[in-house]
């Protein structure tokens, strides 16, 4: 965990303005994103999945919060789809939660919704 | 004698004369000025050099001149409209002029041109450029020119002259315009075809992003019917969400670009449109924004593709999640169907100690109770320790109990450990993760699980190397382990030998990776078999002797999901030896 909280602040450091955070919620890590996953983030935000799901133990859910992530773009989309591949392969349970309307709305019209399992608390 | 007539004065008259040239040679000049003045056409020249024709009393006369634009007229006096000529013609026109100043006189003479050509000629330029900028020519049949001829036409051409000279800078900066015009025209003509005719929607709005233009592709990227029903709209009506358009607003007013913006149009018909779009904004001389530019493409067909790319990943993915879990049941119900099938012969191994404990027994309740009589006797009711008693009987009966007990505590140990070996040789590796197993611990564990198929059939020799702890998934080596030994029992025991074969097992460590053989001189493989024993389903023994899958799931294990090896060959001196090699460090990390 404290791994993964390095890896989290080193990334909030370069990118003040869409900082990341990270907490553990019931043996779960809650990774928060914000800002805009556009073709200048979508890159850096896929690194930082990777980085954070590489140092799971399989197993081990990890919960990506999205309630302040306002835009995505097809490159945004492609990195949580690369994220979700990552995380099946090394047995790691991938779910998001907090999701925006809009955010929702994208994905649902690209049909890839159900392929992201919700997290139970995710009202 | 006096001369009644007027005194006739010659130089008088010459004076009044010269006087009277004069002032009509300053009204000729003041018209030639006013012609020019009124009329700002090539006309004036012709009206211009009739009025000379009449003023020299010429039979002909002609303006040339070179105007602003670089067109060389021919004013001809009495004719309706100047002519033009090719820039040829005027260069063969003033090489056949006969100046060697700036004006002349001359004879007959024919020009290049085709003109009238009079028996006299009288010609001036127009000083101090020459004859380049332009000249007069007039012309009389009935007389020669006379000598105040000459310079009073060189004089008239002085002062026409600067009027010429302004008219060509006029005209010239007049062509500049109209050339600057031509090709604002044109570029203009070019940028609508562009803005109209792109293949991508192309629009402005105003700084309250209402939109002031857009092309016929952006009419049909956005389905609505006309222009009419976008023009004077917000832009945000376009898009299927809204806040999309404010964040394009916010980065536009901050940067004054916005690269590669993604957004979804919103259409009548519903069908969503992925558009891609590029803009920059003009700002007025304050620096606030005056009009958003935009060129949007349709990438519907690219993102359709990823799409298909993204579910074939995660289908992909899934199944391979799916296949993992189904492998992983695969393999535990293969081991319980091994530990199943080897059941009896646990039994067998635990029942042999388990007789003699329970015999042991038996005989340590026989002594309790011979004791229990004897000290009943001795004491004979008395409640305190007899005095004397068979001293002999009794140590007799303690060292025959101490031998039970050492029995005993054999039979016990080897049930303990082999309910111990079946406990390490089941482990269900239930972390899923690759964790520090003992390969020779594991050996001993799995022979001790499947000692009483191979006891009766094979002696086992065991050459053990120090090995370091690998990072494995232990349970899933102890059932490769497991296969390959029963299958080498059994393949001894099928050759109905009449004494007993031989498993080896060796281990050693090489490098980085630990190997392990295992070999027996039963029968060997056949060559023909030899590549399908490790498909799933094959299996050479009767029914219910094997699943078929124990070679199969081995091969994974080993290969996939160990990254190791596991190979067949045919022992020396016969037989078939099998050779694992596993990595210590355990499988690379996944990508």
């Amino acid at each position: 965990m404290i791994r993964i909280t390095q890896i989290v602040d080193r990334f909030s450091a370069l990118h003040p303005e869409t900082p990341a955070s990270v907490a553990e919620e019931r043996g779960r890590v809650v990774l928060g994103l914000s800002g805009s996953f556009d073709i200048k983030l979508a890159g850096e935000v896929e690194g930082l999945l990777a980085s954070v799901i590489d140092q799971l133990e399989a197993g081990r859910s990890l919960v990506v919060d999205l309630a302040a992530v306002y835009y995505v773009s097809s490159t945004g989309i492609g990195a949580l789809v690369t994220s979700l591949v990552r995380a099946q392969r090394r047995n790691v349970p991938f779910l998001v939660r907090n999701m925006t309307k809009k955010v929702r709305s994208v994905f649902d019209i690209l049909g890839l919704l159900h392929f992201f399992s919700k997290d139970e608390s995710d009202d | 004698m006096i001369d009644p007539s007027p005194s006739f004065d010659p130089m008088r008259e010459r004076t009044e004369r010269e006087a009277e040239r004069s002032t009509r040679m300053l009204r000729v000049a003041v018209e030639l000025c006013s012609i020019f003045a009124r009329d700002d056409s090539e006309n004036a020249g012709i009206e211009a050099i009739e009025c000379l024709r009449l003023f020299f009393d010429a039979d002909s006369g002609y303006l040339y001149r070179c105007n602003g634009r670089n067109e060389y007229l021919c004013c001809a006096a009495g004719v309706d409209q100047p002519i033009t000529l090719s820039k040829l013609q005027w260069q063969e026109l003033t090489n056949f002029l006969p100046m060697t100043s700036a004006s002349s006189r001359f004879g007959p003479r024919s020009f290049a041109v085709p003109i009238h050509a009079p028996a006299f000629w009288l010609a001036s330029c127009f000083p101090p450029s020459g004859c380049g900028g332009g000249f007069v020519l007039l012309g009389k049949n009935s007389e020669p020119w006379g000598d105040e001829d000459e310079p009073a036409l060189l004089s008239l051409a002085w002062t026409l002259s600067p009027i010429l000279e302004a008219r060509r800078g006029r005209e010239r900066a007049m062509g500049k315009r109209h050339q600057a015009e031509a090709v604002l025209a044109t570029n203009e003509k070019r940028l609508r075809a562009f803005f109209e005719e792109s293949r991508d929607m192309v629009y402005t709005s105003d700084a309250n992003d209402i939109v002031t233009s857009l092309n016929a592709a952006g009419l049909v990227l956005s389905g609505k019917p006309g222009k009419a029903a976008v023009v004077g709209q917000p832009f945000s009506r376009l898009v299927l969400n809204p806040s999309d358009r404010a964040l394009f607003l916010r980065k536009i007013r901050k940067e004054g670009f916005v690269d590669d913006y993604e957004f979804i149009m919103a259409r009548p018909d519903d069908k969503p449109v992925f558009c891609l779009e590029n803009a920059n904004a003009v700002r007025d001389a304050e620096g606030r924004i005056a009009e958003i530019q935009g060129i949007i493409k349709d990438i519907s067909e690219r993102i359709r593709s990823e799409r298909e790319f993204w579910k074939s990943n995660l289908e992909l993915a899934e199944a391979n999640l799916k296949l993992q879990r189904t492998q992983v049941v695969l393999v535990q119900k293969e081991r319980l169907a091994s530990i199943g099938q080897l059941a009896a012969g646990i039994a067998h191994e635990i029942n042999n100690p388990l007789g003699f404990l329970k015999s042991n027994h038996t005989m340590l309740e026989k002594y309790f109770r011979s004791m229990k009589k004897r000290w009943h006797e001795g004491t004979a009711g008395s409640g305190t320790m007899p005095a004397a008693i068979d001293r002999g009987g009794i140590d007799r009966l303690f060292s025959e109990i101490d031998g039970v007990f050492a029995e005993s505590d054999e039979g016990f140990v080897r049930i303990m450990g082999i309910v111990a070996n079946l406990k390490s040789f089941s482990r269900e590796d239930r972390s899923g993760e690759f964790e520090h197993y003992d390969l020779n611990g594991g050996i001993e564990s799995t022979l001790s699980v499947a000692w009483n198929e191979i006891k009766y059939v094979a002696e086992v020799r065991k050459e053990l190397g120090e090995l370091p702890p690998l990072r494995a998934k232990g349970g899933e080596i102890n059932q490769v382990i497991l296969n390959i030994l029963v299958n080498a029992a059994q393949a001894i025991e099928g050759q109905k030998r009449p004494g007993k074969g031989m498993i080896t097992i060796r281990t050693a460590a090489k490098a980085d990776r630990v190997i392990l053989e295992i070999g027996d001189d039963g029968p060997g493989i056949p060559e023909a078999i030899r590549n399908r024993i490790f498909d799933p389903f094959f299996t050479t023994k009767e029914p219910g002797k094997g699943t078929g899958l124990g070679l199969s799931i081995s091969y994974d294990i080993i290969v996939a999901r160990h990254k190791g090896n596991l190979n067949v060959a045919d022992a020396p001196g016969g037989g078939t030896l099998f050779t694992i090699e596993l990595p210590v460090a355990g499988p690379p990390p996944q990508e």
